[in-house]
């Protein structure tokens, strides 16, 4: 009984034997793999992997939606929390074993070790409830990790860091651990390393590595002081369920509890009279949080899957490629099927010998495939997060991914491998024996050449769809955004971080206007909380005067210094903007966009942002409709306040939010000539100004802009990538098909010559049959073309799902592809010198 | 209307060159029938490609009805050899995709003539050749010797000056040989210069000249033994 291993060392000889073939196959199959697997890789980090802390599948979220960073009033749907909301559904929910709550967003420290000259280095940090590490069953690397008798005001400030951040920001310094860190100047005691593969429960990039107790929120950010407002959602809350029968119990929970804290605490809520009607309006549920807080998912999710299908349709080309490859070569190996037919072979024998020759190939491309996956997937992830330090995306293949990269490959082997060994082992072999090779019609040809429509089908449904997303990416960055990005820059400072506070603020004013305006070459200078399309934007309800509060209207703020617009480009249509003459002292002004009281007339109106205070402003100028939100949405009502300007509220939580606002995020330079120059003046300035000041970034505005679309971008290019290499494969499948039509029809060719065909006739008429397959094909394509188009619209931005530039664009360069494939096969059937066709007959 | 001086042809084989024709030296008039014999490798399908400009690698000088085959381009040796020249061959070569009609069609096709003269044409020609019935099938469907039946009409339905054969009976057995020989005299008898390859001393009958190759040289020129042709006509 002949064994498998004989059936491998066989296969492994018939492949040692034709380089050329196996070289082919295995580059092909590198090709194919290598793109799904590297798209896989993605997939697995982004959706599937678990956190790395002890049984991830008991954990939940409260509220499925993840959202950032703090926000007040009815959510309707809670994902949210308060300190005091969290505090009573952990102390009054059974059943479950543990409620952990984490800061939904980071605060950026000044971080400096205490005693040192060394410079301070600005960190992300995170406030956690004291039991978040022991509900997550992370263990230290060194140290301990925070207990919850460190999270009681009065307790010894404590923090916690992630592996990742002792090994870059503090080179593995061995006397950190115990020692003293000024965050913006308060005191902490660093007093453990968390396991190194933990870098929190948020996947995201650049995770805040530092995690200090919620009690101390209040003494590190005095002009805060979020831990201390029941009104203030600014926490994720996880749950232990261990047993998942429990979920809908604890869910429902959770949510009465929920209600019945509203209930208690209606006067933290906008509006006069809280109705039991909005109460029982309010709920949550549970999501599952087995793979953490996953902002990456939300962000990507829709992105993957779309790239994971194209990176599949590339492999099915592949497949069919290499489905081709192997019938030509069971064609060729005819007689010797035959011979061993005749000696008695059953055909089962034949058929397993033939697949696992294909299983053989396609593990070989596997293996080659999972180095094209991992160069793949770190380019990827370049590309994806520019300028990330610490990515919680790791290209190296993993195990799973091992496993999807082998089953893949053998699934593919299947695939390409089952008709071709099934065509060729059921060969006559009585006809094969005897030679009757001169009949140009045999069964693998016809399949062949449905392979080659089938791939051309293929490649113009994915050219095409990389046409459509480049087309809508277009219109994306070339809309108008109604400022002038072009001769600016952008510095992102943490004036907060730093340790200034509310009242230090107009003297901060004070010495940027002193000093910036006057740098050569700076033609305007502005600043403001934030500037257009930074990813910024603060909504607040709005309320007029005489209007009933349930009629709120919703708009983003932001306040400005004098000169804002001009700096920025944006229009002024009507009255004034903010200037100089907006002081401290002088009435509270704002200038709104043009949406803002829509088809009224806002000039001389006033407003305000909480119910009781709708005369805090007087409209004074209107403005163009800038975009300050995300790039496909429509601009969205808008008013600007001036920085100097601060309404004064009497409850805390107004207070803060008024004294936030005032931190300026953003300096916007209009400048001439040189950027570099310009750069480079402001960063000595600014030195010169407080060095203590963290700048987060420095960049030119069309740079901010263009930041917005990186993931577009990315998804254009490797769609526009994977289309070209689907054309690559279909190319090289038609050349393949084409040059074995020619071999076989040599004789054929010379008969003709010989009768008087011209040879540029012979050269015509294979091209016509290599151009009729790839015609077939498009015809065949242009409705999958469509298809796509129809499950891409809603991902489109002001883009028609038919683009027939698009089709057209991307048939023709199927067919010069195509042609090229053709020609050369073409021209060696032209060269044939007909008395050795005849010959050889 | 043929005439050939010093025609050399050779093939590189390694380091050396052998010579397959050696300087051949002859003249064929128009109407002839010639028939050459030699032994096997002795270079007379080589010289049957070099008459029939399908072979481009010799050296010397060939005239063809009064062109000098010699002076002119690839293109021009193409043409000329479309116009002037029909081919049967030993294992007829007809396309296996092809019915007999479109096979007899396919010299037509290359030439630039209207599809209605092409079509009589063929009409004709099946008619000559008293294949009409079998127009439709596919030359799996035919016998051997209806195969070169049809190659014949293939090779003669532009109305060729000059029929080259190489071996056009070696297939076939005597009687159906016979026949095709029979067709050869008629087609001679017509006019048609017919210059034949064969190893049939009886086939050679047929003919009015015998040339004889050994190893390349031309070794014989004379007139067919007398009294065959009367075995054949007996
Ligand atoms: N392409 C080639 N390369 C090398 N030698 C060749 C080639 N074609 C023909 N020959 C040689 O040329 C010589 C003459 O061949 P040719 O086919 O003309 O012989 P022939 O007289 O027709 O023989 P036969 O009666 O067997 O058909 C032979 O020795 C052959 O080996
Ligand atoms: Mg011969």
């Amino acid at each position: 009984m002949p064994t498998l291993a004989q059936d491998l060392r066989y296969a492994a000889r018939q492949l040692r034997t034709s380089p050329g073939f196996t070289l082919t196959a295995v580059l092909t199959l590198a090709l194919g793999l290598g793109a799904t697997t590297a798209i896989f890789t993605l997939v697995y980090q982004v959706l599937l992997r678990s956190l790395p802390v002890a049984h991830p599948e008991q954990l939940y979220k409260v509220g499925k939606e993840v959202t950032c960073c703090q926000m007040g009033g009815f959510q309707d749907d809670w994902s949210l929390f308060s300190t005091e909301l969290y505090r009573y559904l952990r102390d009054h929910t059974p059943g479950v074993a543990g409620m952990a709550a984490v800061e939904a967003g980071t605060v950026n420290v000044s971080a400096r070790e205490a005693g040192e000259n060394a410079a301070a280095q600005p960190l992300g940090a995170r406030f956690v409830s004291g039991n978040y590490f022991p509900l997550l069953g992370v263990v230290p690397y060194a140290g301990r990790l925070l207990h919850p008798k460190d999270d009681h005001e009065g307790a010894p400030p404590v923090l916690v860091l992630s592996y990742t951040l002792w090994q870059t920001k503090f080179g593995a310094d061995p006397h950190l651990l115990g020692s003293t860190l000024l965050l913006t100047g308060h005191p902490f005691t660093v007093v453990g390393i968390a396991a190194a593969s933990f870098l929190g429960e948020r996947n995201q990039p650049d995770p805040a590595g530092l995690w200090l107790p919620l009690a101390q929120e209040t003494a590190l950010e005095p002009d805060q002081k979020i831990n201390d407002f029941p009104a203030s959602n600014w926490l994720d809350l996880l749950v232990r369920l261990p047993n998942k029968a429990a979920v809908p119990g604890a869910q429902q929970a959770i949510a009465g509890e929920l209600r019945q804290w509203i209930s208690a605490n209606r006067g933290l809520f906008p509006g006069p009279d809280v109705t039991d009607k909005d109460v029982a309006r309010q709920t949550t549920e549970l999501a599952s949080a087995s793979g953490g807080i996953n902002d990456l998912r939300d962000k990507y999710e829709g992105s993957l899957k779309l790239l994971f299908l194209v990176a599949g349709f590339v492999l099915l080309i592949a497949c069919a490629n290499l489905a081709n490859l192997l019938l030509v070569r069971g064609v060729a190996r005819r007689q010797e099927l035959a011979v061993r037919a005749a000696l008695g072979a059953p055909r089962g024998r034949l058929l397993r010998q033939m697949l696992v020759e294909a299983l053989l190939l396609a593990l070989l491309g596997g293996a080659a495939a999972i180095a094209v996956a991992y160069a793949g997937t770190r380019g990827i992830v370049a590309l994806a997060m520019p300028g990330v330090a610490v990515n919680m995306i790791n290209p190296s293949p993993s195990q799973p991914v091992l496993g999807f990269a082998f089953a893949l490959s053998l699934l593919t082997g299947l695939l390409f491998g089952t008709a071709p060994a099934w065509v060729s082992s059921h060969a006559n072999p009585v006809e094969a024996l005897r030679g009757a090779n001169r009949s140009t019609r045999d069964a693998g040809a016809l399949g062949q050449k449905a392979l080659v429509v089938l791939q051309a089908a293929l490649s113009l449904a994915l050219l095409s769809t990389a046409g459509l997303l480049l087309t809508s990416l277009r219109h994306l960055e070339h809309q108008n955004f109604r400022f002038e990005p072009e001769g600016r820059l952008i510095l992102s400072v943490d004036s907060h971080a730093a340790g200034y506070s509310y009242d230090r603020l107009a003297g901060l004013y004070r010495r940027f206007d002193e000093t910036f305006p006057h740098l050569p070459g700076i033609e305007n200078f502005a600043y403001a909380t934030y500037g257009p399309m930074t990813g910024a934007a603060w909504a607040t309800n709005i309320y007029l005067p005489g209007v009933d509060v349930h009629t709120q209207d919703n708009a983003f703020y932001t306040d400005v210094s004098p000169r804002y617009f001009e700096t920025v480009g944006t229009r002024l249509l009507l009255g004034r903007g903010i200037a100089e003459q907006d002081t401290e002292t002088s009435p509270h002004v704002a200038v709104v966009a043009r949406e803002f009281l829509k088809g009224k007339q806002p000039v001389g109106q006033h407003f305000g942002v909480y119910p009781n205070r709708s005369e805090s402003y007087e409209i004074v100028g209107v403005v163009d409709d800038t975009k300050y939100g995300g790039p496909t949405e429509p601009p969205h009502p808008m008013f600007f306040a001036p920085i100097a300007q601060t309404v004064i509220y009497t409850k805390d939580r107004e207070i803060a939010n008024e004294h936030a606002t005032h931190f300026p995020n953003a300096l916007i330079f209009h400048y001439r000539g040189d950027e570099s120059a310009a750069a480079a003046s402001i960063r000595a300035a600014f030195k010169q100004i407080d060095p203590n000041i963290p700048i987060l970034k420095m960049r030119s505005y069309p740079d901010q802009l263009s930041e917005n679309f990186t993931q577009e971008k990315l998804v254009v290019r490797l769609t526009t990538l994977f289309g070209l290499l689907a054309l690559l494969l279909a190319s090289i499948g038609l050349y393949g098909v084409t040059a074995y039509a020619v071999a076989r029809r040599t004789s054929e060719i010379g008969i003709r010559m010989a009768l008087g065909a011209s040879r540029v006739r012979v050269l015509a008429m294979i091209v016509r049959g290599a151009l009729a397959q790839t015609l077939l094909g498009l015809a065949l394509g242009l409705p999958l073309c469509l298809l796509a188009a129809r499950l891409l619209a809603h991902t489109l931005y002001q883009t028609g799902s038919f683009q027939p530039l698009v089709l057209v664009a991307g048939a023709l360069l199927l067919l010069c592809a195509a042609l090229i494939a053709a020609l050369v096969p073409a021209r060696r059937a032209a060269s044939i010198d007909p008395v050795e066709a005849l010959r050889t007959e | 209307m043929i005439a050939l001086k010093q025609i050399e042809r050779s093939y590189k084989t390694g380091a050396a060159q052998t010579f397959v024709l050696r300087n051949i030296n002859l003249t064929i008039r128009e109407g002839d029938f010639v028939t050459v014999m030699g032994p096997s490798g002795a270079g007379k399908s080589s010289l049957l490609n070099v008459l029939a400009l399908l072979d481009d690698e010799w050296r010397g000088e060939y005239s063809l009805d009064g062109e000098q085959v010699h002076a002119l381009s690839r293109k021009g040796r193409a043409e000329l050899a479309r116009r002037r020249i029909g081919m049967v061959f030993q294992s007829y070569h007809l396309l296996d995709d092809l019915t007999v009609a479109e096979n007899i069609d396919l010299p037509l096709s290359y030439k630039n003539l209207p599809r209605a003269e092409r079509q009589a044409m063929v009409a004709d020609t099946l008619d000559r050749f008293q294949i009409v019935g079998k127009k439709d099938l596919y030359p799996s469907q035919l016998s051997g010797g209806q195969q070169q039946l049809v190659g014949i009409a293939r090779a003669v339905i532009h109305s060729p000056a000059l029929l080259l054969a190489d071996e056009p009976t070696g297939n076939l057995h005597s009687a159906q040989a016979a026949e095709i020989m029979q067709l050869f005299r008629t087609l001679n008898e017509q006019g048609t210069t017919i210059v034949q390859v064969t190893h049939s001393e009886l086939n050679a009958t047929y003919g009015r000249r015998i040339l004889e190759l050994r190893d390349g040289w031309l070794t014989r020129d004379t007139a067919p033994a007398q009294g065959a042709s009367g075995v054949h006509a007996s």
